[in-house]
């Protein structure tokens, strides 16, 4: 119990951390910030309520495989997205 | 180590309850394996009959056999069936559910009810599916690009709508396997002692699982264009159609490898019973079966060169799929030197793997060409992708199943098939298949591109070869499922191990009783362990 | 009930094997979502303006509490859990109880949401009154990809809900066992780690505040 309610305290300090830091200008930072902190938190969230400590090998492994596609697909899309003529990240 | 198995009448999962119903509610894998394998060869028929007409108009140039609306429609009906209807669900969801406790000395799949839901989610978008095809008749061809799809006036909802469910069935009993695989293996038996069937099964698992979904979603998004205009990926709102193409192969591209990865399964079993040996390195398919898995969702730019992606994305994407290309070899390669100096006895189901590794380096070697950026602007389109992809899918899918077909074909219905006739028609089928689809190469190569039903007269002498090659095809898969359908009744009676194959699955009586195997399966000796081994039963010894 | 399925060798294994495949369909649920993260990245570079104007344009309070709201219910539903395991089905239920009201509380602010956004004239495919009145170009794109998300994410909540509610009713009852509570948790905080991202993402990020 006593693991919930820090675990919880934790989520709920950082989602006003959150809130708080959107509210100032970041420019550039503010994305990158936000995706941290939000990470963090889901992080919290697969490690202490969804149990992944104690969770066998198996299940750690699938947790693991759905991140990794996220993994793949952005970044591999991400040549063609960020490095496409029409869309001039590129110098032209 | 092989259990007893004095059979009685009714002791197999074929008897006990005969009546449909207690067909139509079991749980039990072996006869929901069955049922799946019934209803996908249907499919097979089904768009075979579609390909052997789309094939018949293309005999002369112009319009001759249908419209070129009736042909759009036909082309889109002729991918989807055997895409999502037949390709997909045929070896894992039929196969796969039959054998796969067997080959881990499991008594079921962890969730028998998931399993049976499976296959009438299946059932329910096959129904969907077709009612679409054959009501208004979707022409955007399986792919459903945007912005064609979005704006096409033939009924393309429904077809969307049927493949989202079968989306689902494919995640269920992909869920399922891995499951079993990870949970329900026989006391003992690790990993790298199951059967390589099990480890491309789980595999393919693994790819339905992460990779479907994507897709569910993408068709769901081409079905709101379709009905509301979102504009989701309309230019002219903010969208870009090239990340419809991106996530429509994010899962279409692993797909081949749904398609094929069970279908190296087969080869694995069948080389290693038909040249009694084990494999050259059970190690090196394993790695190849893992890195096939992993790899194959790297590669899916590989459909996209012409369609404007970064130069950078298409070099990136041509190399990661020869990557693919070379787990693929070292498959091939142990395939081979399984077979070197093995005690080979050449039956149907050799005959189809030796069919299968032609034709797979084949499509394997255009494969990798067609992987080249710079080829591929020129065959992009064409028919020499058509052909390319028919040799992996045919001449790679369709071959491994019938081999599968043959080779468990005792063990699931307790009959021998006759042999010269399966012979005969493995030869056949190869035949066939080269007539229809080597001409298809030189087509794509002059320039002639897919899904049109019209070309210039000169490129017709090719074409016609390759409606006869159909035609041989054609008779190939029918003869064979007469002679199988006669030897249903009229078969020999076939011993538990007709092959004397040291496979798990083979260990229980053939057809397996109800609960697969009576007492715990004894899995000491290794799957492919030829060694020292005397046939394990009947009169029949080795030559 | 007591009783574990013929197939399995022990009642342990069977929920193990369970556990695992909850863990599988997570997954790939994840990845049900992986196309529309995808989404947003992509037209985010494209039109960083548009999108930074539509964060901004969302309510970054309501969107919050929003999110206060889900995590308190993953709170409650994972101590529920504990409960349950340790033998105190009263409380359990009352812990899961309040995750299912909180996942209305949650529906209804939603709701409330959307009811503002069709007054304010934003519709998915860049109709309505807030278009026509001289959006950026790319703004369509945001809110149609808002609708959708945010849609997809509110329908796994009230299925998360529900299998929630029909368990707490069990609990009530006496016949669930905590293993299989866990697996109605398990999903539900796979639906708030979702939100978890999609808040800053369509609340938060939308620059310097007017």
């Amino acid at each position: 119990m006593r693991t919930y309610a820090i675990t919880g305290a934790a989520l709920l300090a950082l989602t006003l951390l959150s809130y708080g830091v959107s509210r100032l200008d970041l420019g550039g930072a503010e994305m990158p910030v936000a995706m941290a902190i939000a990470t963090v938190k889901v992080g919290l969230v697969a490690v202490y309520f969804m149990h992944l400590r104690h969770a066998p090998a198996g299940e750690r492994l699938f947790a693991l495989s759905g991140l990794v596609m996220y993994v793949v697909l952005f970044g591999i899309a991400a040549t063609d997205v960020f490095l496409r003529r029409t869309t001039g990240f590129l110098p032209q | 180590m092989t259990p007893t198995t004095e059979r009685h009448a009714g002791e197999s999962y074929l008897g006990g309850e005969r009546t449909l119903r207690s067909w139509l509610t079991t749980r039990d894998h072996k006869r929901i394996g069955l049922m799946f394998l019934i209803a996908t060869s249907l499919f097979l028929f089904v768009g075979g009959l579609f390909a052997l007409l789309l094939r018949l108009e293309l005999l002369a140039p112009r319009e001759t056999l249908m419209g070129p609306m009736t042909y759009n429609r036909m082309f889109t009906a002729h991918g989807v069936v055997m895409v999502w209807l037949f390709m997909i669900p045929a070896i894992p969801s039929g196969f796969g559910n039959f054998l796969l406790p067997l080959m881990i000395g499991a008594n079921d799949v962890a969730f028998p009810r998931l399993n049976l839901a499976s296959f009438y989610i299946y059932v329910a978008g096959a129904v969907v599916a077709l009612f679409g095809l054959f009501m208004g008749g979707a022409d955007t061809g399986w792919t459903f690009y945007v912005p064609y799809s979005a704006q096409t006036a033939t009924a393309v909802v429904p077809v969307l709508i049927g493949v989202f469910i079968l989306g689902w069935s494919s995640i269920v009993t992909g869920v399922n396997f891995i499951a079993t695989v990870h949970t329900m293996r026989a006391k003992g038996l690790q990993w790298m002692q199951m059967p390589l069937f099990v480890w491309a099964i789980y595999g393919t698992s693994v790819i339905q699982v992460l990779a479907t979904p994507v897709l569910g979603l993408v068709l769901l998004l081409i079905g709101m264009e379709h009905l509301f205009d979102w504009g989701i990926f309309d230019p002219r709102r903010g969208g870009d159609p090239v990340i419809f193409q991106h996530l429509f192969w994010f899962y279409s591209h692993p797909a081949v490898y749904i398609m094929v990865l069970p279908a190296m399964g087969v080869i694995s079993e069948v080389v290693c019973a038909f040249s009694r040996k084990n494999p050259l390195s059970y190690q090196a398919i394993v790695i190849a079966t893992v890195g096939i898995t992993f790899f194959g969702f790297l590669a899916w730019g590989h459909h996209m060169f012409t369609a404007g992606m970064s130069t950078f994305a298409a070099g990136s994407f041509g190399i990661l799929s020869m990557v693919v290309a070379i787990f693929s070899a070292i498959k091939v390669f142990t395939w081979t030197g399984t077979l070197y100096q093995g005690s080979i006895s050449l039956k149907a189901p050799l005959l189809y793997v030796l069919a299968f590794l032609f034709l797979f380096v084949f499509g394997g070697m255009t494969g990798v060409a067609v992987a080249t950026m710079s080829l591929d602007v020129h065959w992009h389109d064409t028919y020499f992708v058509v052909a390319h992809f028919h040799f992996i899918m045919v001449g790679g899918t369709l071959t491994a199943f019938l081999a599968a077909v043959h080779y468990w074909f005792p063990k699931v219905t307790g009959r021998n098939y006759p042999e010269t006739w399966g012979v005969a028609m493995a030869v056949l089928v190869f035949i066939g298949f080269n007539v229809t689809f080597v001409p298809q190469f030189l087509l794509g190569n002059l320039g002639m591109p897919r899904r049109y039903y019209d070309y210039p007269e000169s490129m017709q002498w090719l074409h016609v070869i390759s409606t006869g090659g159909s035609w041989l095809l054609g008779i190939a898969l029918l003869t064979t499922v007469l002679y199988l359908a006669w030897s249903l009744r009229h078969g020999a009676v076939a011993t538990d191990n007709p092959w004397h194959s040291a496979g798990f699955e083979w260990r229980t009586a053939s057809p397996p009783p109800p609960y697969n195997f009576p007492g715990s399966p004894a899995l000491h000796r290794g799957a492919y362990d030829y060694t020292g081994q005397e046939p394990p039963e009947g009169p029949a010894a080795l030559p | 009930m007591a009783e574990h399925a013929a197939h399995f060798e022990s009642l342990a294994r069977q929920q193990t094997a369970a556990r695992f495949a909850m863990w599988v369909f997570l997954a790939s649920e994840l990845l049900l979502f992986a196309g529309l993260f995808f989404l947003y990245m992509c037209y985010r570079l494209y039109w960083p303006a548009a999108f930074a104007s539509g964060v901004g344009h969302n309510h970054a309070l309501l969107g919050t509490v929003n999110t206060i709201v889900l995590i308190t219910a993953s709170i409650t539903v994972a101590m529920g859990l504990r409960k349950l395991q340790h033998g105190a089905p009263r409380a359990a239920f009352r812990l899961v109880a309040t995750t299912v009201l909180l996942a209305g509380l949650f529906l209804v602010v939603k709701l409330t949401e959307y009811g503002v956004h069709i007054d304010e004239g934003i519709l998915p495919g860049g109709r309505g009154r807030y278009f026509a009145e001289g959006a950026l170009p790319g703004e369509a794109a945001f809110f149609t990809l808002y609708w959708l998300t945010t849609g997809l994410h509110a329908i796994h909540v009230t299925v998360g809900a529900g299998v929630l509610l029909v368990m707490a009713w069990r609990i009530r009852r006496g016949t669930l066992r905590a293993a299989q509570l866990e697996l109605g948790a398990l999903y539900w905080h796979l639906v708030d780690a979702i939100w978890i991202f999609l808040w800053p993402l369509y609340y938060l990020t939308g620059g310097a505040p007017k």
